[in-house]
């Protein structure tokens, strides 16, 4: 079963003209996708479709088997914790310390503190944190900033990750090893959508590519090759 | 750190509420609207207190006036203790007695000049008849002014109403207030950390986990703000208790408060902003979460 279905999606915002138009595709567990475009063509607009942060104007979309239209306001929390997301500006908590945000998405979910304390200190360690743990977001560089956002989203092993412009404020090498990162999680089942404008690091890890220009997806993935 | 320690020591926010809008806003709001509340409370509690007084000692007697010189007449209506069954006792007042009743409006040297006329104080059995006594003091003076002080009862009630009336007024007024003020600190919070509620919510925190937040927070304020309120109001009054008393007056009695009231005074303004304060927060912040997807 496929994990994610978009079926002739449209959106616009209020009264405006129509962002994305008739958007069809399909993503296998597994897969692992980038998403290409020039500015406003509606990559941003797409993402928010995928984590569940706008709906549709027209069409359907279907997550984890289940149509979104059809699933209530209080179900969708516990959606929600099955996709990690990766914000373009990180949107860190700046009042909370690198350990606190990559807690937060456990201590919402209820998980026990002896866990959220052995899992969150492994997953710092593991991203190159673990003399940072306790420092708050605004002393930390763009690069460690870029990796306490990218734990916060997998700490709670998601289905779905997705990431807006990952390597869009960090230096070369840094941005490298950010999609290595995505790339180990995808090869542990994770399936992963990158949305970017770096058509180097496109080249460099050759993974599929949804092609948006204008609102329109002008590339469909093939729906059997990314199968996990 | 457990789930037990983080409720009952440093309750750790994900949302930055210390930064934006004044944290302590809330806490002075709502103390000053507690002091205001309590206050009025207390207000209402001394005026039937008062009120009390004044009735007790008005209730339940009558004051018999005859003209100078009637002293036989007098101890007619005297003799009526023992003899009336409604009348527990009848005692001629002395003419100092007298002088000492109308000195303080005519003055020493004035009461010295004139002809007092006799009173009479006739204290009544409790759930006696009194036309019944004003039909038979008549009877044996047909020409005394009888007082049974319903006039200066009425007036004592109808001034006691009014106020309570105006107190109960204010105090709606300024719960009103209370809860708007509150509610718009709220809804100010919530913009302000607009995009950290959202971050919350894409990342899975439910409409209850994000209100629970704004409702402990704005919570901790208003209780801080209600105890400095009940607290500056209880000054307020215990000051006014001992003016009241160093007065020592006869019309102005000591104001005297049941441990229940000073109970339902301490208390009950406490639990009121608590409950205005978790419900205001819950509605505030559930309107503003519906405008999210």
């Amino acid at each position: 079963m496929a994990l994610v279905t978009f079926s002739n999606v449209g959106l616009r915002y209020s009264t405006g003209p129509e962002i994305l138009h008739d958007v069809s595709f399909t993503l296998q567990p597994g897969s692992f996708h980038f998403l290409t475009g020039p500015s406003g063509a509606g990559k941003t607009s797409l993402l928010k479709l995928l984590h569940l942060g706008q709906k549709p104007t027209r069409g359907i979309v279907t997550l984890f088997g289940q149509d979104m239209a059809r699933v209530s306001r209080r179900d969708m929390p516990a959606l929600r914790r099955q996709i990690g997301v990766v914000f373009q500006d990180f949107r860190l908590m700046n009042h909370l310390s690198a350990f606190d945000n990559v807690a937060l998405p456990l201590r919402i979910a209820g998980t026990d503190e002896a866990v959220i304390q052995k899992n969150v200190g492994e997953l710092l360690t593991w991203v190159g944190l673990g003399d940072k743990m306790h420092a708050r977001p605004v002393t930390l560089s763009g690069g460690e900033q870029q990796r306490v956002a990218t734990a916060r989203a997998v700490i709670g092993r998601p289905r779905l990750l997705i990431a807006d412009e990952p390597t869009g404020n960090i230096d070369r090498d840094t941005a490298i090893r950010i999609l290595h990162l995505l790339d180990e999680l995808n090869r542990h089942g994770t399936t992963v959508v990158v949305a970017t404008h770096d058509e180097a690091i496109v080249e460099r890890f050759r993974h599929p590519q949804l092609r948006l220009e204008g609102g329109t997806l002008k590339e469909e993935p093939s729906l059997t090759a990314q199968a996990a | 750190m457990t789930k037990k320690k983080r409720l009952f020591s440093a309750y750790k926010y994900d949302i930055a509420f210390s930064e934006g809008v004044s944290p302590h806003l809330v806490t002075w709001v709502s103390g000053l609207m507690v002091f205001f509340i309590a206050l009025a409370l207390a207000v209402s509690f001394a005026l039937t207190s008062v009120t009390k007084n004044w009735t007790q000692s008005l209730t339940g007697s009558l004051t018999v006036e005859l003209a100078p010189g009637a002293p036989a007449v007098a101890e007619k209506i005297s003799a009526l203790e023992g003899q009336h069954p409604d009348v527990s006792s009848a005692r001629v007042l002395a003419a100092t007695e007298v002088q000492g009743l109308l000195a303080p409006w005519l003055g020493d040297a004035a009461v010295g000049g004139f002809s007092l006329p006799v009173l009479v104080d006739v204290q009544l059995i409790d759930g006696a008849s009194v036309a019944r006594v004003k039909r038979d003091i008549a009877a044996i003076a047909p020409m005394a002014v009888i007082d049974d002080h319903a006039e200066a009862l009425s007036s004592v009630t109808t001034v006691a109403q009014v106020v309570r009336g105006f107190v109960s007024t204010l105090s709606g007024a300024v719960l009103l207030l209370a809860i708007v003020s509150i509610a718009g600190i709220v809804r100010a919070k919530f913009a302000i950390h607009r995009q950290e509620v959202e971050t919350l919510h894409l990342i899975g925190a439910s409409d209850e986990y994000i209100a629970r937040q704004f409702r402990h927070h704005t919570l901790r304020g208003v209780l801080l703000g209600a105890v400095l309120g009940v607290a500056a109001m209880a000054g307020v009054f215990i000051a006014a208790g001992m003016v009241t008393h160093t007065l020592n007056s006869t019309i102005w009695p000591q104001i005297q408060m049941l441990p229940l009231q000073w109970i339902v005074l301490l208390v009950s303004p406490l639990a009121a902003g608590c409950f205005i304060a978790h419900v205001t927060a819950q509605r505030a912040v559930t309107r503003e979460l519906e405008s999210l997807a």
